[in-house]
């Protein structure tokens, strides 16, 4: 069963995976619910695919143009969204994702409803390399001004209004951030799994990404990678149940909800690991 | 031949209207999007398979039973992914598990009674009625009655009862209607109980209409009332009845005048538009934005 | 400093404040008081932008600011506290008082650049620390704000808008549910406040804590200005007697 776990296969969804929820965890640490997430991994997607397949473009700058057009698409939509308040800009997300799915099957150069190929494959170096990028670039996000802004957006968009923060504005960022991020992580899918096809990038991409934040823990990054490593996990090990999938995740979000509702990881979790390994390596400095 | 095209995408709307009204019932009274709704939508037309295709019966038996399979459906949504969230003062956790019951609903469907389109048919399936040059399947014009009684039915019951009343009480101000004596839960049980009567029931009557149902038909549709009640605006449940029946026209013009692939599409940008030069809908009332913060 | 000039809102069909005009002096302590349901906590969020006013016009140090989203506003100096405010549960006092659109230090995407602020980042948190001294609060910067009793929240929430860099300030109910100690604590801040040149205009119910700090105390009912004057003044003023006896809360 441990050879499962070590195919190259299983490395990249992981990695994929974890970016997936990072990326959702980062509109989400303002406050700000992107239903539409699956259009903005899989509009990176297919421009990274049909340039690298169909324009022979290389893939780093392919990389580069899917997070560009991921990142954009994020902002735009969520700004015309958040003119109406912070309800309205979830459900424009979720527009982007529609729409972009009727687009996808409209294009014949992609294959239409049937999808396309898409040649340069990735390696679990190159998946990993972008995580730990990504995962490094969300901690010092984190731990920045710019996280304690979103945070405080996040508990209470009057109170920081009353402090001088234009929310509108930092979310309209958070989506850039993880917009970009979610657009890495459609880059990376379209060249694991390599066939794409419309259907792919539907809802559920979206389910997956916020079950992993919602299930792992909303309040820190560490949820998201925490959510993402344990059901990619899990559900390798009940691959016969692949079949309920959708069901198993339905009843986690469920129960855990109900009973945790911030999240298995919480904040207080993160802060107690913090120290602890503080203590570890003041330990291990005195015995030098 | 375009008042045809009018005519039946009036009748689509009118399936939209009750779709979109499920989800304006419960945004309007506690604040939440139902999610799990457009999968009760689908399980109203299973049912309906079921008991037409599969048990045989005829259909003054079949309203009943569709109708309290959506009001169990409504209480088990309102239990289990509800009443905990609400009384926590979350809004997005219901969002999430009334997401997580309609994956729940999906996946039992598709696996007990399989991925293909379940068959069902009326022997007024083929059924035409005429009006002078044109024509309409008689289960679309039952379709377009049913929702005109049920749209009646639910502004006497909102306007005119007591129960109505206490139900807007609740969507107005819960606190201050628990010290006036309202029963808050049963209240929302009611509501969300209605809300997925008329689910079911649009579900059931969709089926008739296209002679199928299918275990993924709730995401699109589902979808797609979402999409209108957002357009009608926030709160108003006038509001998404109207944006239902433009959608549907809209709709019927963009598959028949352009291309039928576009037609999924459509609403989603005219939300897109409207929410660009009107960010509070056609009906909204900023009050109600407040409230969702 | 603030002038309101002639301000209406309505809701429906009930007049909350009805052509209410209100001066400010800079360096003044302004109190608002009136019968429950007056208009008090309206009027506060119209001038603090919560709120758009259906009529009328306000400024602030000279300049209109009737047409501003309140974040803005915030940023011209105007800090408003108020009921239902809080700390940020996640975040000691410390960092609570970081958060802040205070300009010169960047809280945009250059922020993520470490080292980039600096400079400014100290110079902030000399600030955050002699204004938490002022409040008698720097022993505590490093609690979370449930371990700190609700007194000390309250005036928390003032420091942070000190901090902010705020100039008139709009204290909603401060001492709401404060004990005696605790609001004496809160009168000595106030004044000390208005020592350093701070404008502050105060809505309470506490009349002894009113009329111990204010120079002058504005009186609503029912949406209306019914008078203006010095403490002693309004205390023996017929209309405000009448309007206080008048209602079943007296």
């Amino acid at each position: 069963m441990i050879d499962s776990f070590l195919t190259p296969l299983f490395l990249d969804l992981l990695g994929i995976n974890i970016l997936l929820g990072v990326s959702w965890y980062i509109p989400a640490s303002c406050g700000q619910f992107s239903f539409g997430h699956c259009g903005l991994i899989g509009v990176a997607a297919y421009l990274s695919g049909a340039m690298t397949t169909l324009l022979g473009v290389p893939f780093p700058l392919a990389i580069l143009a899917g997070m560009g057009i991921s990142s954009l698409a994020g902002m735009l939509f969520s700004a015309i969204g958040l003119k109406s308040k912070d309800a309205y800009a979830a459900i424009m997300t979720l527009a982007l994702a529609q729409i972009a799915v009727v687009a996808f099957k409209a294009i014949p150069a992609t294959g239409g409803v049937m999808g396309f190929l898409v040649t340069p494959k990735v390696t679990p170096g190159i998946v990993w390399a972008g995580v730990l990028i990504s995962l490094l670039f969300t901690y010092r996000l984190e731990s920045s001004r710019l996280g304690r802004t979103f945070e405080a957006i996040k508990t209470s968009n009057k109170v920081s209004a009353t402090l001088g923060i234009n929310a509108t504005y930092f979310k309209i960022i958070a989506f850039g951030i993880g917009g970009a991020m979610a657009g890495l992580a459609g880059v990376l899918y379209a060249h694991c799994i390599s066939w794409i096809e419309p259907h792919t990038f539907a809802v559920w991409l979206t389910v997956t990404s916020f079950t992993f934040v919602l299930l792992g823990g909303w309040e820190t990054m560490w949820g998201g990678v925490a959510g993402a490593i344990l059901l990619t996990f899990l559900l390798e090990v009940m691959r016969f149940a692949s079949a309920w999938r959708p069901m198993i995740y339905g009843v986690l979000i469920i129960a855990v909800l109900a009973f945790r509702p911030t999240g298995l990881v919480t904040r207080g979790n993160v802060r107690s690991a913090g120290r602890f390994f503080s203590r570890i390596n003041r330990f291990m400095l005195r015995n030098r | 031949m375009i008042i045809q095209q009018i005519a039946n995408g009036l009748m689509l709307g009118s399936l939209y209207a009750l779709i979109a009204l499920g989800y304006a019932l419960v945004l309007g009274i506690l604040g939440i999007f139902n999610m799990a709704h457009a999968e009760i939508f689908m399980s109203g037309a299973v049912i309906g398979w079921l008991i037409i295709s599969k048990w045989h019966l005829s259909l003054p038996f079949a309203i009943p039973i569709v109708l309290m399979s959506g009001a169990a459906l409504g209480l088990m949504t309102e239990f289990f992914c509800v009443r905990r969230s609400v009384r926590a003062g979350s809004y997005f956790v219901p969002v999430a598990t009334t997401i997580g019951f309609g994956l729940i609903l999906t996946t039992v469907v598709a696996n007990w009674a399989g991925t293909n389109p379940l068959p069902i048919s009326v022997s007024f399936q083929y059924t035409q009625v005429r009006f002078g040059d044109a024509s309409f399947p008689l289960a679309n014009i039952i379709v377009l009655l049913t929702s005109f009684i049920v749209l009646g039915a639910l502004a006497y019951y909102l306007r005119g009862t007591p129960f109505g009343l206490a139900t807007r009480a609740v969507g107005e101000n819960p606190e201050v209607s628990q010290l006036l004596g309202l029963n808050t839960t049963r209240i929302v049980q009611l509501t969300f109980a209605i809300s997925s009567m008329i689910g079911t029931l649009s579900g059931f009557l969709f089926g008739i209409m296209a002679g199928a149902a299918h275990p993924y038909m709730g995401e699109v549709a589902g979808l797609k009332g979402l999409c209108l009640v957002v357009i009608g605006g926030m709160g108003s449940m006038t509001g998404a009845v109207i944006a239902a029946f433009i959608g549907g026209v809209a709709e019927v013009m963009t598959s028949v005048y352009w291309e039928v692939k576009y037609a999924d599409g459509v609403l989603w940008f005219i939300m897109f538009l409207i929410l660009l030069f009107r960010p509070l809908g056609l009906l909204g009332k900023a009050e109600e934005l407040q409230r969702l913060q | 400093m603030l002038e309101i000039k002639d301000v209406t809102k309505n809701f429906g069909g009930v007049s909350a404040v009805s052509h209410v005009s209100i001066k400010v002096e800079k360096g003044e302590i302004r109190g608002l008081i009136g019968p429950n349901g007056a208009g008090k906590s309206t009027l506060f969020k119209l001038v603090s932008k919560v709120l758009k006013p259906d009529g009328g016009a306000i400024s602030f140090d000279g300049a209109v600011i009737t047409g501003f989203p309140s974040y803005r506003v915030a940023r011209l100096g105007i800090g408003y506290v108020f009921q239902d405010s809080l700390l940020f549960g996640g975040m000691t006092l410390f960092e609570n008082m970081l958060v802040c659109a205070n300009t010169a230090v960047n809280s945009g995407l250059l922020s993520l650049i470490p080292l980039y602020q600096g400079k400014e980042e100290k110079r902030l948190k000399e600030r955050v620390r002699d204004v938490l001294e002022q409040f008698n609060l720097g022993t505590k910067a490093e609690f979370y704000p449930r371990q700190l009793s609700y007194g000390d929240q309250r005036r928390a929430l003032i420091a942070r808008t000190v901090i902010n860099g705020a100039s008139l300030f709009l204290l909603d109910e401060p001492s709401a549910g404060m004990n005696a100690i605790e609001r004496e604590e809160l009168s000595k801040d106030i004044l000390e406040m208005r020592r350093q040149g701070h404008t502050i205009f105060i809505v309470e119910h506490n009349l002894r804590l009113i009329m111990g700090i204010c120079d002058s105390i504005s009186v609503l009912n029912f949406g209306k200005l019914i008078h203006e004057g010095t403490p002693k003044e309004v205390t023996s003023n017929a209309a405000v007697i009448e309007a206080y006896i008048g209602t079943k809360n007296g």
